[in-house]
């Protein structure tokens, strides 16, 4: 189920309505009611993954239960328990990966298995691939899964009996299909209590809402029709319309993703629950470390606790910070999906990072830029300017069906037109909205989203504000296209 | 938690209205354009085209039979109802929202061809059409099995969703602006512009005579329902540009179908796949469509080709 549907229009009150009239003096039912909504949420894109999903939340609940036992068991042997604590957890990870890695990596290894035998001039016939469906939000609800029996393993959290309120906390549909990929220690335990309506935060959330709907069906919709165009017949187009192509992806993705992500938090709010926050307005970064603060922060934060602090983090020497740049960016990349050119984007990017991080500057813009200012000063303008470009750079790779294309992309990028016009036209309009998004979420940037208006001063303002969106929303909606990050 | 639904109530109740005017505006604008694709619609809506030969079809139906032609040739009232871009589901469904508004026509000239029985689909070409005019009583009934949700029907504006020229253009309209309409049609006609183009015809290497049961069964019921009504039928396989005709598949199935179809109904199928006209280039833009010179003469042919079976009784002169 799409949340820009209209099924969804219809799912969302009536689980309101159970949840806050029906099951609400009841935790267990309200608990049960959650699972059993996010299973009909998730069922409706396909059934048959619903069993995969169950057994991916049943196995880690297991292991949960069997560390519990273990460590419960009245005399705990350093050697031997400790030796069986690991082969849990590591069962458990490892089966984990094996679900994750047939859907979503098995045909690119066995193509890339034999394209290398190929290289070196052996044929083999590549009878091998199979026709795999990806499982919609595989990635998401396997990390959260994981995030649970690893912090266990490391005493972070203690593991749940309740297997109601796990199964709960691994299918929350708010966030199921696209995250933001919650830990355990943050979302897990809200399902222990019983939540309370509060009237602020579901109108905060209702708010939210409304503006992921606005970036995801003004500005990404509408900016996927003149990127699919230029990304799929890239040959055909000048230098600068390359140029408008690319920095509309930016757009799209970032419309698309925070989009979702918004809208993900701002429902689980009016259910009482408490998400992680998953982007931080990442277009006004000033250099590429903020910028991998401020984008996607639920992936990247899971990463450096169970990836990149476990191997030594950025102690240590030169060598060794640069290995870890690295992998946490190439293993980041390969998570998005099966193909080179993700992987080619986590390089870029470790690239991009790694200057900072050895000259110790990865830390330097911690801060909210022109923070207290209406506007920014020339150097910050020209650092984020300077920002925005390298990330496009990456999103080229992101974006193109091949490394081949995306170095084709490029040239074509640096031809002798570059200057002229671009070559499609009607996107004036388009262009208008993204304004309309950068000025609104400028002024909000400190703020968690873009209609996060606290206080209750200014009523007819604030209502004259929601009515334009929705208005905006209705009369410029791009022709609905599915979520970017259903694909990962 | 009282005060948040309230709260929710008074916000969905103003955006209702608000939403329900601009809705009026775009469909009221759309309506008094000028422009084919809501000026047919508009025209059967309004109960005054009531005529005597009414011709259905596709595309082909839609650009290959002149109205103003049979009208002098027959001294009768024609008009032409075509739905391009689909299959027979969609000319069925135009038939009946015409004789919910106009009397049942005297006779009528029913294009066919190799697509008309193809797969049915859900209205998809140029759906806009029939946005502004969903709240018709036989459309409201029927929209849904044809891909149109109980929202794009009962919830204003909903339907205008994604279609930002519309809105733009109805809007504009409505309110007196400047902007651009798209071509008119004559009496329901609309030629193809344009000069021939041999790219399309390079491109096909077969053409296949499709042929759903569902839509086989549809045009069957279509029939029975016209000679219910003692309407006077024409099964009519109107020109195609002969080398389009030679890389059709199952030729002599699809002549035998429908000669046999019409034989059954006691109706009269005429197929023009091999007159002259085919042989002709000047005629067509395209492999299967006609461009309005052909049109015209193809048209001028059928009306007295047609005079042979005697109409004047069933015809009333205007």
């Amino acid at each position: 189920m799409l949340f820009n549907s209209l099924e969804f229009a219809i799912f969302l009150p009536i689980v309101f309505i159970l949840y806050w009239f029906v099951t609400n003096k009841n935790l267990k039912l309200q608990n049960i009611l959650i699972v059993v909504s996010s299973y009909i949420f998730y069922g409706w894109w396909d059934w048959r993954f619903l069993i995969l999903m169950a057994l991916t939340t049943y196995f880690s609940w297991l292991s949960g239960v069997l560390m519990y036992n273990v460590r419960n068991k009245g005399s705990f042997n350093e050697t031997k328990d400790k030796r069986r604590l690991q082969i849990i957890s590591a069962s458990n990870i490892v089966l984990n990966f094996l679900i994750l890695g047939f859907f979503k990596y098995y045909n690119f290894f066995i193509d890339s298995f034999v394209d290398a035998f190929s290289f070196f001039g052996y044929r083999i016939e590549n009878s091998f691939t199979l026709k795999i469906i990806l499982p919609v939000g595989i990635s998401f609800y396997t990390f959260q899964a994981l995030s649970y029996t690893i912090d266990i393993y490391r005493k972070k959290l203690e593991p749940t009996k309740d297997i109601i309120s796990f199964f709960a906390f691994v299918s929350f549909f708010p966030q199921l299909v696209a995250g933001p990929i919650e830990r355990a220690t943050h979302l897990l335990p809200q399902f222990y209590k019983s939540r309370k309506f509060d009237n602020e935060i579901a109108s905060d959330g209702l708010r939210q809402i409304l503006w992921g709907l606005f970036k995801k069906i003004v500005i990404a919709d509408n900016c996927a029709v003149y990127v699919n165009q230029v990304f799929s017949d890239y040959q055909s187009f000048n230098g600068s319309t390359l140029v408008l192509g690319t920095i509309l992806f930016a757009f799209q993705i970032y419309g698309d993703f925070s989009g979702y992500s918004d809208i993900a938090i701002g429902t689980s709010r009016l259910f009482g629950i408490d998400l992680m926050r998953n982007f931080n307005f990442p277009y006004f970064s000033r250099d590429i470390a903020e910028f991998w603060r401020r984008w996607h922060i639920s992936l990247t934060t899971w990463f450096r606790d169970y990836l990149y602090i476990p191997l030594g983090g950025s102690k240590g020497g030169t060598l060794l910070k640069i290995r870890n740049t690295f992998i946490i960016f190439l293993v980041s990349g390969f998570w998005h999906g099966a193909n080179w050119t993700f992987i080619a984007w986590g390089a870029i990017n470790a690239l991009l990072f790694l200057p900072l991080l050895l000259a110790k500057k990865n830390r330097k813009n911690t801060d909210t830029v022109a923070e207290g200012k209406l506007f920014p000063n020339l150097i910050e303008l020209t650092q984020m300017a300077v920002t925005f470009i390298l990330v496009n750079f990456g999103w080229i790779f992101f974006r193109s069906k091949s490394i081949t294309d995306s170095i084709n992309f490029i040239k074509g990028i640096f031809s002798p037109d570059l200057f002229k016009l671009p070559e499609i036209s009607g996107y004036n309009g388009l262009i208008l909205s993204i304004a309309v998004l950068l000025l609104v979420e400028w002024l909000q940037r400190n703020k968690p989203h873009g209609l996060s208006f606290n206080g209750q001063k200014y009523h007819i303002l604030r209502w004259a504000a929601y009515f334009s969106v929705i208005l905006l929303i209705f009369l410029f909606g791009g022709k609905s296209e599915t979520f970017i990050y259903f694909q990962f | 938690m009282k005060k948040f639904l309230l709260k929710i109530l008074l916000f969905a109740s103003i955006l209702t209205a608000f939403a329900y005017i601009i809705d009026i505006c775009i469909s009221k604008g759309l309506i008094s354009m000028s422009d084919y694709r809501f000026q047919t619609w508009n025209e059967i809506s309004k109960n005054e085209i009531n005529a005597d030969l009414l011709i259905n079809g596709n595309s082909r139906g839609l650009s290959h039979y002149v109205p103003s032609v049979f009208d002098s040739v027959l001294n009768t009232n024609s008009y032409n109802i075509g739905f391009g871009g689909h299959p027979f589901n969609a000319e069925y469904l135009k038939y009946h929202y015409y004789i919910s508004h106009n009397k049942i026509p005297k006779v009528l000239i029913q294009n066919v061809d190799f697509l008309t029985l193809s797969d049915i689909f859900v209205i998809g070409h140029e759906r806009e059409q029939i946005l502004p005019f969903v709240k018709d009583t036989y459309l409201r009934k029927h929209l849904p099995d044809y891909g149109f949700n109980l929202f794009e029907i009962y919830i204003p504006l909903v339907r205008y969703f994604g279609y930002q020229k519309e809105i733009k253009n109805g809007l504009f309209e409505k309110f007196g602006l400047k902007h651009y309409f798209n071509t008119t049609s004559e009496k329901g006609f609309l030629p193809e512009k344009g000069v021939w183009d041999p790219t399309e015809l390079n491109k096909i290497e077969k053409i296949p005579f499709d042929k759903d049961s569902f839509s086989v069964d549809l045009f069957i019921k279509y029939l029975s329902e016209l000679k219910n009504d003692n309407v006077k039928v024409f099964l009519v396989n109107s020109p195609v540009y002969y080398k389009a005709t030679e890389k059709l598949e199952e030729k002599a199935e699809m002549y035998e179908f429908y000669s046999e179809i019409a034989r059954r109904f006691g109706f009269i199928y005429l197929d023009y796949t091999s007159d002259s006209l085919c042989f002709d280039s000047t005629m067509f833009v395209k492999a299967v469509h006609m461009n309005k010179t052909g049109a015209v003469k193809f048209s001028k042919k059928l009306a007295s080709d047609l005079r042979k079976y005697k109409l004047d009784d069933l015809i009333t002169r205007k």
